[in-house]
């Protein structure tokens, strides 16, 4: 271009000389003609720069950035504060996205299905065997079996011959199983171990290809090495081990009729389609091989579906808590929101005189409000990667704590993906836009003159304020609801005294294990046992639920446990009426718990009354109610009847347990005997709930201390600016209560609405909660009082040092400053 | 900072009009128009134009390069070097289809004006 206006100018020059002007008369003639050269290729390269608007966005970047830099408090505060909420819900969204959107970690996914339900191995074999849509492999995890002489139990996974064939199961060394080792009766002991096992018991030695491991004390060859994270289906831990289908009866010797037994559940069901994107054909095949095979035209349809995007049998008891998570943490990302609204609004406050200026000089709104939005694209930018790196650090850590520090081991792709990628980058877009345009088109009114104090950011600021602390009174109130159920339920009695009482159970080396050999040892143990120490000894027998009995006033649901005499005794279970079993008791003889009682025969004595179940039961006693594994669930309507022989429980002093393991040595070499501490039982209950409130009030706290960062936020900047107002108020004699009550009534008063319009959220929303309040009312006012009590005092911490700050205004350099 | 954003967006058009002396979209009339006999250099236009209008429009040559690229960066010239009549490098201007189209819209609407112009200060 500059060469081009050089040429124009030579051009000019030679024409005037051959005029006859002198070189220098010729070339100031031609400048003059032309005008200034500068200007000319400014202007030009202000159009060359490509289109207009990528040019002003480019400058309103590099601007942005500047002032972002400048306003370093400011920055940081909202990429802090957006990081915080966006982080927290992308989290939770890694997780989700790794369960339920991301399909199975398998090759050519677009083949890959799953089906709706498992069916018995010996209707697997039939449809595997007549499918012509989709080869279906089965995949079924056997638990409490113990690896070598690990004593921590652990699953393996028993799968079809096809397996990893079809699935492409990524393997590291050695091969998968064989169709032919897969024969049903002619079992082949072949494994295929996990890096993790790999890695755990052979050091990762190459060697271990071939050499066997036990599984229950059956000898496998290990024929195969998955890969690092091998699976099939997303799952909390990676399988440990594969074993073909048929092997199952090597190892579970008792359960041999698992394999052949129609009405025997469940093998689950994945494949591959034969041709893409034929899901339907494959699942009215399959549907309708499963008919024939139950030889009944109405069962239910197996839906054969992608892998993607579905619910695995063990989330869908977790949507009411999904979408309760979700709830909670969309109302913090709301908080962390509506903090950097207000943030935005104080730094528009402060730019205010900076925008009005260029307004007057003719600025369009237009050109401000883009630049404004464009402006907060380097603070999206930051929020969204440090969002993401927040989640992705945040997940590895609930990884390694879920996985008790082997996040190695975890069944499901926590890292980071595309998805999970756009998601954070849409969210913080939203969230950047709806708090930033707001602010950015009220910052750029033309109307209100200079100088004139703006009345309209104050009320979006009391707006913003009213959302931030409504919604943390609503996650403050729920954490507080959720901690008082917790604590009711660590505060009441279980009904029965665990301490000191232990289950007994007894094991067989697996390959000698049947339940006849078992019952034997048991029995042994039992009367040896009651022989020597009579008191102390208590066992249970079976357990059964039913609905409908025969009782006038019937309670819906009864369960009868089988016990011995002793069993109350045993576990200090009250007596509230009549007398407890007894030896000579027969079958017609029940003991009854107080909510039987209760339901079956209200207002009434239960004593000698009588029902059917299984024939006419004559109740000769009472006693309290015991919840022995679900604190502070609903103790059911439940009868004792004379029996036992399953579970043995032991008062838990060691002359009883040396004399239990003497007892068993002599009945036989191979038993062993493990005491477990029922109180463990009970615990597990607790320690579980007690995770969902720290849970809840971490989500509380959170949002909480953003709110009060706001309020303190609000509260200075009002000190700020009213700084000569209460310096005249002061000179003039105002006392301190008089300021205080200035200040908080513009911000007091957002503040007070806020927590009143929370509280009453959370009545309202308080019965969703009811699954999770056990012994207190969703209203529970103790809860409310709580709740309310932190609120205010977070309330006043984060007003306390602004007010002190206007307090200690002193009016002579106040007024002095203007 | 703040000022500068504010001069170069607002600044940029007053700065054409007042060094060409013309109004913005006439000169761009006038260079389409020139460009539809033949393809030629910036200043052939300039020339062409001082010509034709009996020297009464006498443009600040300069203004002209601005608005050249201004065409081109809307697609309606494009440009190429070659040897101009007497044997200097120069940079050819020609005009697009697109241009062509433009040149009879702005013409149209021209000559529209113009009429109503001169009807009023005929007869009002």
């Amino acid at each position: 271009m500059a060469e081009e206006i050089r040429l124009h100018l030579e051009q000019r020059i030679g024409e005037f000389i051959a005029q006859g002007l002198t070189p220098e008369q010729a070339r100031a003639a031609a400048h003059r003609q032309f005008g200034p050269v500068e200007p000319v290729k400014e202007a030009c390269r202000d159009v060359q720069r490509s289109a207009p608007w990528l040019e002003s966005v480019w400058q309103d970047l590099r601007y942005g950035v500047r002032s972002l830099a400048r306003d370093r408090a400011f920055t940081i505060a909202a990429v802090l504060t957006l990081t915080l909420g966006v982080g927290l819900v992308t989290t939770f969204f890694t997780i989700c996205n790794a369960i339920l959107l991301k399909p199975w970690p398998l090759p050519e996914t677009d083949t890959l299905v799953t089906a709706s339900r498992g069916v018995s191995p010996a209707a697997y074999r039939y449809l595997r065997e007549r499918a012509t849509a989709v080869d279906l492999v089965a995949i079924a995890d056997i638990c409490g079996s113990s690896i070598d002489d690990d004593p921590v139990r652990s699953s393996f996974r028993c799968v079809s011959g096809n397996y990893f064939d079809v699935l492409g199961v990524p393997l590291l060394h050695g091969r998968g199983f064989r169709p032919e080792e897969d024969i049903l009766g002619g079992p082949v002991p072949v494994a295929v171990i996990s890096y993790g096992l790999w890695r755990d018991r052979f050091t990762l030695s190459p060697d271990a290809i071939g050499r066997t491991i036990t599984l229950n004390q059956v000898p496998f060859q290990i024929v195969g090495i998955a890969a690092p994270g091998a699976t099939d289906k997303p799952d909390k831990r990676l399988p440990r081990l594969w074993v073909p289908l048929a092997a199952y009866t090597l190892v579970m010797s008792d359960h041999r009729e698992f394999l052949v037994d129609p009405r025997r559940c469940c093998v689950g069901l994945a494949g591959r389609l034969r041709a893409p994107r034929s899901q339907p054909v494959a699942t009215a095949q399959v549907t309708a091989l499963y008919r024939q095979f139950r030889g009944n035209p109405a069962e239910r349809p197996i839906a054969i579906t992608g892998t993607s995007g579905i619910l695995q049998p063990w989330e869908k008891s977790g949507v009411a808590l999904i979408s309760l998570m979700a709830t909670s943490l969309f109302l913090v990302l709301l908080v962390a929101c509506a903090n950097t609204g207000n943030l935005q609004l104080a730094r528009g406050a402060r730019r205010r005189n900076e925008f009005l200026v260029r307004l007057s000089l003719g600025a369009s709104r237009h050109r401000l409000v883009s630049q404004l939005l464009t402006e907060c694209l380097p603070l999206a930018a930051a929020a969204a990667v440090l969002s993401l790196g927040f989640a992705t650090v945040l997940t590895a850590l609930l990884a390694r704590w879920l996985m008790e520090g082997r996040p190695d081991d975890l069944g499901v792709d926590l890292s980071p993906d595309w998805r999970a990628a756009l998601f954070t980058v849409s969210i913080v877009g939203v969230a950047v836009l709806a708090t930033e345009l707001g602010p950015a088109l009220r910052g750029t009114r033309r109307l209100v003159p200079i100088g004139r104090p703006n009345q309209a950011p104050l009320r979006a600021r009391s707006w913003f304020l009213i959302v931030q602390v409504g919604l943390s009174a609503v996650l403050i109130a729920g954490a507080s609801l959720l901690g008082r159920a917790l604590l009711h339920a660590a505060s009441i009695d279980p009904g029965f005294d665990a301490t000191g009482v232990a289950r007994v159970t007894v094991m067989l080396p697996s390959g000698a294990a049947t339940e006849s050999r078992l019952q034997t040892l048991r029995d042994g143990l039992r009367e040896a046992l009651i022989a020597a120490e009579p008191s102390l000894v208590a066992e249970e027998g079976r357990v059964e639920s039913r609905s409908k009995v025969s009782v006038s006033t019937a309670p819906a649901t009864v369960v009868a446990r089988q016990v011995s005499p002793n069993y109350h005794a045993l576990l200090r279970v009250p007596l509230r009426a009549g007398r407890l079993l007894r030896k000579d008791d027969t079958a017609s003889e029940v003991v009854v718990n107080e909510a039987f009682a209760r339901e079956a025969w209200p207002g009434r004595s239960a004593l000698g009354q009588s029902f059917d179940f299984d024939g006419a039961r004559v109740v000769v006693g009472v006693v309290g109610d015991m919840q022995p594994t679900r604190p502070g669930a609903r103790v059911p309507p439940t009868f004792f009847e004379r029996g036992g022989g399953r579970s043995l429980f032991i008062r838990n002093e060691a002359a009883v347990l040396a004399r239990a393991r003497a007892v068993l040595a002599t009945l036989d070499r191979a038993a062993q005997v493990r005491f477990s501490a029922l109180s463990e039982d009970y615990e597990v209950g607790l320690a579980d709930r007690r995770i969902g409130v720290a849970l809840a009030w971490s989500l509380g706290l959170v949002a909480l201390a953003m709110s009060a960062a706001g309020i303190f936020g609000v509260f200075a900047l009002v000190a700020e600016e009213r700084r000569r107002e209460v310096g005249i108020r002061l000179a003039l004699g105002a006392g301190a209560r008089a300021i205080v009550r200035m200040m908080l009534s513009h911000a007091g008063r957002a503040m007070g609405v806020g927590m009143l319009a929370g509280f009453v959220a959370a009545l309202l929303a308080a019965p969703l909660l009811r699954g999770y309040l056990v012994g207190v009312g969703p209203h529970d006012p103790i809860a409310f009082a709580v709740a309310a009590l932190v609120l205010a005092g977070a309330a006043a911490a984060a007003t306390f040092v602004p007010i002190r700050r206007a307090l200690r205004v002193d009016p002579a350099v106040t007024l002095r400053a203007e | 900072m703040g000022r500068r954003v504010t001069s170069n967006v607002e600044g940029r058009a007053l700065q054409d009009e007042s060094a060409s002396g013309v109004l913005q979209g006439t000169l761009d009339l006038l260079i389409l128009r020139v460009l539809k006999r033949e393809p030629l250099h910036g200043w052939g236009i300039a020339d062409r134009i001082k010509q034709h209008s009996q020297q009464a429009l006498s443009i600040g040559e300069g203004s002209l390069y601005p608005a050249l690229y201004r065409l081109e960066a809307r697609g309606w010239v494009t440009s190429e070097w070659g040897t101009s009549e007497n044997n200097r490098r120069a940079k050819y201007y020609r005009l697009t289809a697109a241009g062509r189209k433009r040149l009879e819209v702005e013409q149209a609407s021209w000559d529209r004006i113009s009429a109503a112009i001169a009807g009023v200060l005929r007869h009002a």
